[in-house]
């Protein structure tokens, strides 16, 4: 398993560069051979993806959970998977190169820091039910925050695109702000739902299952930082007609708040949030 | 038989000609009857607002183009000058169908509605039982052209006039288009096209507005939609508006900072696009600074325009090496089909000598050795005749030498093979050099004329 392990996450960048490199063939040259192996890329690059996570949740014996890095392998596959639904179901193909250079910065990320996994034995409370459920609320609460930035991202492209009389590829290829902004707030909705369940259950369960829980948790207070931020912008949305723009300025502020939480709060300060 | 097409288009007379060789669709059966009638053994034509065409493969060896045409001016009952209508021959007319067909030769290069029309003149000639094999594969082939060109291309990609890029721009923005409130302030052509270009893309909520009251409701009554607002109006219900057209003469602002500032506030974050196509601008610049709000005057939506033509002839290349393919397989399928007959013949006189000698030496086997005798034999038989016959189908091998090949064959095997009119398919390319051959465009005037109509 461990060499499975080790090939896939050597094959994963490669596939994922070589998916990203045909869907920016396809999306700056319509039609060049290359544009068209954009589909099979991306389908290699889930397969080998798949089975990284199967090898490496075999090896360790556990959930990649454990780490945050390992939760980004996780995240990225999310991300890549969501992606292929939204383009099969909608046919829209023109985001696609962006949201696999996300899910490449997120893999390469998981593969680069995490400290490889060599942790010993499970943690018996990473086993528990409960724990497992506030895990997976939360992993696609930040999955649905990425989907949201990308196309957060490509709205304010689009928006300074059309402001400044810039009629390029960009311009062509992308779908309308409208949408854009929608698809962007949606998936915000999604991550604060599913955010407000994993931390309304880690609120109420972890205490009793961890003896060294406490509510100044610096990944606590980071998540519920984002969490505000999220809600902020949603309120911002609908309560104050905030314009669009400024939202999606906001839950990019979010995103970035969430990369910050996964990545540099768990490497800097210590906390019951850390499995290892 | 071989290929003709013959006709003018914008490249060869002005437009007063052109709208009288125009053909009607109920005159198309009648003419296409007359000259099966007289000439043709396969016609077909193709009648725009831009060109009148007409291909042709005769029924015998002594036609020309000159009778070609001289039919189209009598069928007119009008004096066509000659030099006004060019004259095209075997794998030059095909590339020329070819080229129409893929948008290559059009006025506005890309032109979408163009495939509709060749598919439509193909439609007609079919129904009027005027396609033979030649004719409806040329057809096919060329609307396959024009789709691959499409597809492949960017050929027929970007708005090139400046109220479709008005429209582009507003579906870049809003999504759908269809349920927007748009506004059209002024009653001349140019919004009369922004307003029945929106109207196409499903939107059904536009009101228009003109200093004169009179010339507005003029103007809703030649669209057959629309309501009237008054131009006092406007600095109150700007905010109503998603897309806001304005054309007009007037030489002041009609909508000012002020207004769209108030309007913004209205709106509350909801974008609103303003596309100013007055000359001079009626709508104050400054308003594109305003967030959300989407100013753009003439200079922006002609730069598009510009941007859009330019990417559109960068893509002429590839689509000339997508005409070029699919000559070269036309021409492929047209060296072939004189050599089909014989190709079927000579097996049919190998399969006979297998049959007679087998029945004549039947007595001399059992059941089961004969069935054995006869796969053998059947395999040699097949063996033997596989070479020539696929020295004869040889894509490689230029027409003029197929018809040669096939000529030996059957004179070799004393065959019958071979009808006259699937022979001269093949002879058509012959006389025009073989469609992988250079191009000998027989046109015997080709002046260009401008003219605004398009396809």
């Amino acid at each position: 398993m461990l060499i499975l392990a080790r090939i896939c996450e050597s094959l994963l960048p490669l596939a994922y560069c070589g998916a990203l490199g045909a869907y920016a063939v396809a999306f700056f040259r319509r039609d060049e051979p290359l544009g068209r192996w954009r589909r099979p890329a991306l389908l290699a690059a889930l397969v080998i993806h798949s089975v990284l996570i199967y090898a490496q949740t075999m090896y360790h014996g556990h959930c990649l959970v454990y780490t945050p890095f390992e939760m980004m392998t996780l995240i990225s596959f999310t991300v890549t998977l969501t992606y292929l639904i939204v383009e099969l179901a909608s046919g829209e193909r023109g985001t696609g190169m962006f949201f696999i250079a996300m899910a490449l910065l997120l893999q390469t990320s998981s593969i680069m820091f995490s400290p490889s996994i060599e942790v010993a034995g499970a943690d018996p409370v990473l086993l528990n039910y409960t724990v497992g459920l506030h895990i997976s609320f939360a992993l696609i609460g930040y999955t649905a925050f990425a989907i949201s930035a990308v196309y957060g991202g490509l709205y304010l492209m689009l928006y300074h695109q059309i402001k400044s009389n810039r009629f390029g590829t960009f311009y062509k290829r992308l779908p309308s702000l409208q949408l854009l902004e929608r698809m962007s707030e949606k998936s915000a909705i999604f991550g604060v739902l599913f955010l407000t369940v994993a931390i309304a259950i880690g609120m109420l369960y972890l205490p009793d299952v961890l003896p060294n829980f406490h509510y100044s948790d610096p990944k606590l207070v980071a998540t519920m930082i984002v969490w505000g931020i999220y809600v902020a912008s949603l309120l911002a949305k609908y309560v104050i007609k905030l314009e669009g723009r400024k939202v999606v300025i906001l839950s990019l502020v979010g995103f970035i708040g969430t990369i910050i939480s996964m990545t540099l709060i768990n490497f800097v300060l210590s906390g019951f949030h850390r499995f290892q | 038989m071989n290929i003709y097409a013959v006709g003018t288009s914008h490249k060869h007379s002005p437009l007063e000609l052109r709208e009288r060789l125009v053909f009607g669709e109920e005159e198309l059966a009648p003419a296409l009857d007359d000259l099966r009638a007289r000439a043709a053994a396969e016609a077909a034509i193709i009648s725009t607002c831009n060109r009148t065409e007409i291909y042709v493969v005769p029924k015998d060896e002594l036609f020309n183009a000159d009778r070609l045409k001289e039919w189209l001016a009598a069928w007119k009952r009008c004096d066509v000058p000659k030099q006004s209508l060019f004259a095209l021959h075997a794998s030059s007319a095909a590339r020329h169908l070819f080229e129409v067909a893929s948008g290559v030769d059009s006025q506005v290069v890309g032109d979408i509605q163009i495939i509709g029309q060749v598919r439509s003149a193909y439609q007609s000639a079919q129904r009027s039982g005027a396609l033979g094999k030649v004719l409806d594969r040329l057809f096919n082939v060329a609307l396959h052209t024009g789709k691959r060109v499409k597809s492949e291309t960017e050929l027929f990609a970007g708005a090139v006039s400046i109220s479709y890029v008005a429209v582009e721009l507003a579906k870049k923005i809003f999504h759908p288009i269809a349920g927007k409130r748009t506004l059209v302030i002024g009653a001349g052509e140019s919004g009369e096209l922004a307003a029945r270009n929106l109207h196409g893309q499903g939107v059904r909520n536009i009101t228009i507005t003109n200093r004169t009251e009179s010339r507005g409701h003029g103007l809703i009554g030649r669209l057959g939609f629309g309501s009237w607002m008054p131009i006092d109006a406007l600095p109150s219900r700007l905010h109503e508006f998603d897309i806001v057209i304005v054309s007009t003469g007037a030489p002041n602002y009609l909508v000012t900072y002020e207004h769209a500032r108030a309007a913004a506030a209205h709106r509350a974050g909801e974008p609103q696009l303003i596309v100013d196509i007055s000359v001079p601008r009626n709508v104050d610049p400054r308003i594109d600074t305003i967030p959300m709000i989407f100013c753009k005057d003439l200079t922006d939506l002609t730069s598009v325009v510009e941007s859009n033509v330019e990417r559109r002839l960068a893509e002429l290349p590839r689509a000339e090496l997508i005409i070029a393919e699919e000559l070269a397989k036309f021409a492929t399928w047209c060296n072939r089909l004189p050599v089909t007959p014989v190709v079927a013949e000579l097996k049919r006189w190998g399969e006979e000598i297998a049959r007679a000698e087998l029945e004549k030496n039947r007595g001399r086997f059992s059941d089961t050795d004969y069935e054995n005798v006869e796969r053998l034999v059947s395999s040699v038989v097949r063996k033997i005749l596989g070479m020539p016959m696929a020295h004869l189908l040889d894509a490689q091998t230029d027409a003029e030498r197929v018809l040669l090949k096939a000529e030996y064959v059957r004179v070799l095997f004393n065959l019958n093979a071979g009808s006259e009119s699937d022979a001269d398919a093949g002879h058509a390319l012959a006389n025009g050099n073989g469609a992988n051959a250079g191009i000998d465009r027989e046109k015997e005037q080709t002046t260009s004329y401008n003219s605004d109509a398009h396809e």
